[in-house]
């Protein structure tokens, strides 16, 4: 008999990484489902597939990574599913591979699609940043979490659920505090305009600002421009940075290594920039204006009318 | 105070995707050289400032074949006392997440185990990001995961470290399990030629470990993932690929003016 466990935080309870989580939990029709939810406070109906199971606990956002691994162990008890899902966010990256470790499971992260094929799973994933897909099976245990975007999720009804009350487990860091917030920025804009090192200094990278502003568009960066320092982490786009859908995606000075076009890939239209028509961006781009950005942009400027 | 690093060696990353060939379960670079992966170029650098800042000593550790003597030479000449290429006998070349984590705790433990565990959030070539956090789980040491930053006051190690939504900073006790991300602040230094001279002649020690029992977990296939696009390009004088751009920026709607 085969154990679905999905586990997600209260905070995450409408977004959309959750609800395909818990599509999937339905999808695999284990026998046995249970929805475990670390919230903040009991009363409330949350989404969940089979039993609900809510892990109280006074203040989720303060725990670090150490409390938030150890919140989720308090509340999964016992529990040893076949299957654990978790939803994109801290879950993911700060409790899913730990928990797997210490349970003597498999994981597989980012998976793109999880089928059931007899008492195991079916999985694809994406590898060497996006050259390849991957074909695994998992015949055992398994911690698995799902690429954002990867299922056309079904709606979920809020149930009630059985309420734990945790206690605060202790943390790893002290003296922690939140140093930056991250502005609504890439995940949600409709125009990108990228650029990297083929830009060739930060004051090139800087004018960038004004250019997407022009045609209403916000700044990400390639892993390159963020090394040299020439734009801030969080405006990578890219395997490990932001991955964005927008309508417009620009990218200048990009070569197109594979990491960052897995980052880009899904956004509707992609223009390029590049002074190399042979570089790799050109395969991942509808139209690539072969020139270089420095002797461009004045002409532009001058055209489009900005200061 | 010890500091261990994981290494990895991998097939350039860069490389175009016709240098990589796919198929059955076999993946071939022959095309592309051998680099340390880039998010472990970042765990290194973080794992030399850690061993600077507080004065430890470094060991790098990396699994699998000859190949591996390139990331461990590039840690030998920016500090790393000591490398171990860990060599396991096996005939298959993809091992599960958990096999590989069980024998880097197996070797770690052999070793006499460090202070502070440092890893890159994930490996250039499987992109699985999971190997950190299956060595703290299994060995039920702390993780901090995506630290971009270390700096040392008082003695104590100070990091930085991302979160989905922003950025978090605090201090961190030994022993503990970092991975660490890209930024300004894990960006591998250049090494002195002549340190890169002496690391290639220090010797690499070779740890051989028994197989792993086989994981439930299996690779099936590997295959290409194909691009979607195949862009048109265009080329000119400067005047006519920016006239050319703004045409296209007028049709998307972008810029105001005549549409065509």
């Amino acid at each position: 008999m085969s154990r679905v466990a999905v586990c997600y935080l209260e905070k995450d309870a409408g977004r959309s990484e959750t609800a395909e989580i818990l599509t999937l939990a339905r999808r695999l029709g284990a026998e046995d489902v249970t929805t475990y939810v670390l919230a903040e406070s009991a009363g409330r109906a949350l989404p969940a597939v089979g039993r609900l199971v809510v892990g109280t606990l006074p203040s989720i956002e303060a725990l670090d990574s150490e409390g938030l691994y150890q919140a989720v162990r308090a509340l999964l008890g016992d529990e040893r599913p076949t299957w654990l899902l978790l939803p994109e966010g801290r879950l993911l990256q700060e409790v899913a591979a730990r928990l797997a470790g210490a349970w003597g499971y498999e994981v597989v992260l980012d998976a793109t699609e999880a089928v059931r094929e007899g008492a195991g799973l079916q999985l694809r994933r994406q590898a060497f940043g996006g050259k390849a897909v991957v074909n695994l099976f998992a015949s055992g245990a398994l911690v698995l979490g799902l690429r954002a975007g990867s299922l056309a999720s079904e709606p979920v009804p809020p149930v009630d659920g059985e309420v734990r009350a945790l206690e605060t487990p202790a943390g790893i860091l002290t003296g922690r505090r939140r140093t930056e917030e991250h502005g609504p920025g890439l995940k949600e804009a409709r125009v990108i305009v990228s650029g990297g090192r083929g830009l060739g200094s930060r004051e090139a990278f800087a004018e960038l600002e004004r250019f997407a502003r022009a045609i209403g568009g916000v700044v990400g960066a390639s892993r390159a421009a963020v090394d040299e320092g020439w734009a801030k982490p969080e405006q990578q786009v890219g395997l490990t940075g932001a991955k964005v859908a927008p309508e417009v995606y620009i990218a200048i000075g990009i070569s197109g290594a594979s990491q960052h076009l897995a980052g880009m890939s899904s956004a509707r239209t992609v223009l390029a920039v590049n002074t190399d028509a042979r570089a790799p961006i050109v395969q991942a781009a509808d139209v690539t204006f072969v020139a270089d950005w420095q002797g461009l942009w004045p002409l532009l400027r001058q055209a489009m009318g900005v200061d | 105070m010890r500091i261990f690093v994981f290494l990895k060696t991998i097939p350039d990353p860069e490389a175009p995707a016709d240098a990589y060939r796919f198929q059955g379960r076999e993946v071939e670079a022959a095309r592309a050289a051998w680099v340390l992966g880039p998010f472990e170029s970042n765990a290194l650098e973080l794992a030399v400032q850690i061993s600077e800042k507080l004065g430890g000593e470094l060991t790098a550790l990396a699994l699998g074949g000859k190949e591996q003597e390139v990331g461990l030479r590039r840690a030998l000449a920016v500090g790393a006392v000591r490398a171990v290429r860990i060599d396991i006998e096996t005939g298959e070349g993809w091992r599960s997440p958990l096999a590989t984590a069980r024998a880097l705790a197996r070797a770690a433990s052999t070793l006499g185990g460090a202070d502070y565990y440092v890893f890159g959030r994930q490996a250039g070539d499987w992109d699985q990001g999971v190997m950190a956090g299956l060595f703290a789980g299994l060995t039920n040491l702390p993780f901090v995961p995506l630290v971009r930053a270390v700096d040392v006051r008082a003695g104590e190690l100070q990091l930085v470290r991302e979160l989905p939504d922003g950025w978090e900073e605090g201090v961190l006790a030994a022993p503990a399990v970092l991975s660490a991300t890209n930024g300004p602040g894990t960006l591998l230094r250049i090494a002195k030629v002549r340190d890169v001279m002496q690391a290639n002649r220090k010797p690499i020690e070779v740890l051989s470990l028994p197989e792993e029992p086989a994981e439930s977990l299996r690779l099936q296939a590997v295959a290409p993932h194909e691009a979607r696009r195949s862009g048109r390009v265009v080329s000119g004088t400067v005047a006519e690929v920016a006239e050319a751009l703004l045409t296209e920026l007028r049709r998307l709607g972008l810029v105001g003016g005549m549409t065509t």
